[in-house]
């Protein structure tokens, strides 16, 4: 259990780790959907070829843009692309880091898939019958007493063991074992090559602008643990505001009640004229809102993250605009503070 | 048992995650059931299409109407939508966002059990099997129309003695199931393309409006649940406190009794 909860762990530490994972996982997922999808060549001339040409690419283009819906990291690149500058600048070579860090994780499973249908040779088998060398392989003598259209329909039945009925002019397990030797040699020709591209990319890339990648790598860390953290704040931040609106609405309802007042609902009395909870639970409720008391505050608040997010510069002395985050570092000048929490 | 605590856990730490975790066990429980369906073709002509086809959309009906009923998200939508004004304003936007949300976690599982059936071919050769033009299958050419109907009519069932080791069978079981094939995953893909897109075209529109609502959301939904525990702890509480005054008053009855009884006595005594 410690074991899988490390891992668990060290997955979530950041995107990149979790979206490895998910890679591991997707590509698992490809093989096993490959072994347990019944591959059915329909056996007719027009439709091999559509049929086998459909399964080698659509699986592989639904994995890939599969694994970049289920990476957190696409929206995240399109409110960074399509975010106003605010005071904050955009660095587009952070964004294409996370671009390029996103497609060669969603390209895993594709290959996996593309690689484990050659090498299974029916694919290749049903799309290529028909272009078996009759000549070569069968009975070349008996060949040209068929037309064109009646060879490719006899030779499209190779694949169906079943209903092939032509024996006579090309052994069926001389033309299977012929083709899947070609696909067999397609497909670990496919992983050579992807194998080597991947390890000449990661060895050479060190050659070219290491300390721009750093950076890069860097911030678009920054930018991802930065959502997470301003997502988990806002939930905390709900729920405080959630449990004191509740408390002031029982303590308002007492406060009618004692007075005699018996009709429904009432407003939630305002801060500033009722005197708030003296428990310690209220009072640490209150602290986590940290000032934002109302609808309007929030919205601007959550306004202002996206349309002007704060610089990357900490523990600035003059005022930050609109993120409001105040305490934690020296006082704000007073005026400012009235008139940003002010509910005027 | 603490691997669970982790997932349960990381699941609920906030309402969104909660609507993954019950969509992601609706899909594991989709892909069970129909591994563990027992397909059963009629192979009667007028029959074969109603239970093909009822079988494709029934179960993902009554598995979508279970993804709206466990997400608890739904009644709050629906309570929001209906109640009065009072002295917070309603916002359609949250409502709409709401109402989204529901409904893209309740499609997955119907869709899932749609796209199974379509890739495995059982339920498309049933339904469709007596629809199949014998013009392209040169083994029915010397069959009359009637014979050829209930040829059709038996393609799903392989052990029939009527089309038993039959290869007009097997390329009509063939060509359906291929059609089947290709339609599930065309579309597979056509709904991975437009959530890829969703997704990516969201941040393009509105984004401040998105996080607005995705925020206040949330928010209903946590103050529904803080609210019914106060509620709980409060009827606790009230229940508590019965209880003890009502033990008090007891006491003091059973005294008072016995002080009565003990004047009655004393003045009896006189």
């Amino acid at each position: 259990m410690d074991k899988f909860r490390m891992v668990f762990q060290f997955l979530q530490s950041n995107q990149e780790s979790f979206m490895n994972g998910i890679c591991g996982i997707m590509a698992l997922a490809s093989a096993q959907i490959y072994s347990a999808f019944d591959f059915n060549c329909p056996c007719l001339p027009g439709y091999n070829a559509a049929y086998s040409a459909g399964i080698l690419l659509a699986p592989p283009l639904v994995l890939f843009l599969l694994g970049l819906v289920l990476n957190n990291n696409v929206s995240m690149l399109a409110e960074e692309w399509k975010r106003p500058p605010g005071r904050r600048a955009k660095d587009p070579a952070v964004l294409r880091y996370m671009f390029c860090s996103m497609a060669q994780r969603a390209l895993i499973a594709p290959v996996v898939w593309v690689a484990v249908t050659l090498l299974d040779g029916k694919c290749f088998l049903c799309a290529f019958c028909t272009a078996v060398p009759v000549t070569v392989l069968g009975n070349s003598s008996l060949a040209p007493s068929l037309t064109p259209p009646e060879l490719a329909r006899l030779l499209a039945r190779v694949p169906c063991p079943e209903i092939y009925d032509g024996d006579w002019l090309l052994a069926r397990e001389v033309a299977v074992r012929y083709l899947r030797c070609i696909s067999q040699a397609l497909g670990w020709s496919f992983v050579l090559l992807t194998t080597l591209l991947a390890f000449v990319v990661r060895s050479v890339r060190p050659c070219f602008t290491q300390a721009a990648f750093l950076k890069s790598k860097y911030w678009s860390h920054y930018i991802d643990i930065e959502r997470k953290l301003f997502d988990e704040t806002c939930t905390e931040h709900a729920k405080a505001f959630a449990k004191v609106c509740i408390q002031q609405f029982f303590e308002a309802m007492n406060h009618d009640l004692e007075l005699g007042h018996t009709h429904g609902a009432l407003a939630m009395a305002p801060a500033s004229s009722a005197d708030p909870a003296t428990t310690d639970g209220a009072k640490e409720e209150r602290e986590k809102l940290r000032g934002i008391t109302d609808q309007g505050a929030m919205n601007r608040l959550l306004t202002s993250w996206h349309k002007c997010k704060p610089p990357l510069k900490l523990g600035q002395e003059e005022p930050l605009m609109g993120n409001g985050w105040p305490g934690g570092g020296p006082r704000l000048p007073r005026k400012e503070v009235a008139t940003y929490f002010s509910k005027v | 048992m603490d691997k669970f605590r982790m997932l349960f856990q990381h699941f609920q730490s906030s309402s969104e995650s909660v609507m993954n975790g019950v969509c992601l066990v609706l899909a594991v429980v989709t892909v069970k059931l129909y591994s563990s369906f027992d397909f059963n073709c009629p192979c009667l002509a007028r029959y074969n299409t109603l239970y093909g086809l009822g079988l494709l959309f029934t179960p993902p009906l009554v598995l979508f109407l279970c993804g709206l009923l466990a997400n608890r998200q739904s009644v709050v939508m629906v309570e929001e939508w209906r109640r009065p004004a009072g002295h917070r304003r309603k916002d359609p936007g949250i409502i709409r966002y709401m109402c989204s949300s529901v409904l893209q976690r309740a499609l997955a599982a119907p869709l899932l059990w749609i796209l199974l059936a379509l890739l495995d071919g059982k339920c498309f050769v049933c339904a469709f099997s007596s629809s199949v033009d014998p013009e392209k299958f040169l083994d029915f050419a010397n069959m009359t129309p009637s014979q050829v109907q209930l040829f059709l009519a038996k393609v799903p069932c392989k052990e029939d003695e009527l089309v038993r080791d039959s290869p007009a069978r097997k390329a009509v079981s063939r060509y359906l199931r291929c059609l089947s094939q290709a339609i599930g995953w065309s579309i597979t893909l056509l709904l991975i393309v437009a959530a890829f897109l969703a997704r990516c075209l969201r941040p393009c529109f509105d984004q401040t409006v998105f996080l607005q609502r995705r925020y206040w959301s949330n928010y209903m939904d946590l103050e529904q649940k803080l609210f019914d525990e106060t509620c709980c702890e409060h009827a606790r509480d009230f229940a508590h406190r019965c209880k003890v005054e009502k033990a008090v008053e007891a006491a003091l009855v059973g005294k008072r009794t016995v002080e009565t009884h003990q004047q009655i006595d004393s003045h009896e005594c006189r």
